[in-house]
């Protein structure tokens, strides 16, 4: 299953083999993200249960935000079989030597900000009693939505 | 690296785009090799090669300077 979904898009993969790496990526995605937002949702009820007695609001966001990522993998794949033209240009695009270069070096980059950021984060909790160290981690999940935003941009500049 | 690709490619009065559609690589890719922004891999050079039906040196041209540089760089 894990080497199906990180499967390499070679160039000279025909539309029909693309078509069902993708769809089978897609849906595991899809269904990793339904099962965290459900773990997410029983983890706040438990916490409510038996800590606090209110609803953690950020574990609430957070379970929203996975259905709608899983949600929104599901239209994209469902869309993309009725464009095969956008699928073809995808599979272009993934499988262009020149695109993986930059995606490679984008991800080095994140992952270099997403450390600095981590080590903030975690310096800062263990310094402070409060709880404000907890919204330290949104950034580090906005850098990893923004990472889309700096492959458009490294793709621009190189 | 010099490239022909350019030349080669209006030669076959072909846009960057129907290059890059032949080659199943993105336009952008096709442009930063005709600007010498991105040398191909041997792959994608002996594609490239093999489209415009030349050799891979008829199509990349190697610089002395290059080819210097990567020489002190062995030897040092």
């Amino acid at each position: 299953m894990i080497k199906k979904i990180l499967i390499k898009v070679n160039p000279g993969m025909s539309d029909q083999t693309y078509e069902k790496v993708t769809t089978y990526r897609r849906n595991a995605f899809t269904v990793l993200f339904v099962v965290l937002g459900i773990l997410t949702i029983i983890s706040n009820s438990l916490v409510k249960h038996y800590f606090i007695g209110i609803d953690l609001t950020f574990l609430a966001t957070l379970s929203n935000f996975f259905f709608a990522i899983a949600l929104g993998f599901k239209l994209s794949i469902l869309y993309d079989l009725s464009h095969p033209e956008r699928l073809h240009k995808h599979k272009v695009i993934e499988s262009d030597e020149r695109t993986q270069f930059i995606r490679q070096r984008a991800d080095a980059l994140s992952l270099n900000f997403l450390l600095l950021l981590a080590i903030t984060a975690a310096l800062y909790g263990y310094s402070n009693s409060d709880q404000g160290w907890f919204f330290l981690i949104i950034p580090l999940i906005l850098l990893l939505a923004l990472r889309a935003s700096l492959r458009w941009l490294l793709n621009q500049l190189l | 690296m010099k490239t022909r690709i350019q030349e080669l490619r209006k030669a076959r009065q072909m846009t960057q785009a129907d290059l890059a559609e032949a080659l199943a690589v993105t336009r952008q890719t096709i442009i930063s090799l005709e600007k010498g922004k991105y040398n191909a891999s041997l792959f994608l050079a002996y594609d490239i090669a093999h489209f415009f039906g030349l050799s891979i040196e008829e199509v990349f041209i190697f610089e002395n300077g290059e080819t210097d540089d990567k020489k002190n760089t062995h030897q040092s």
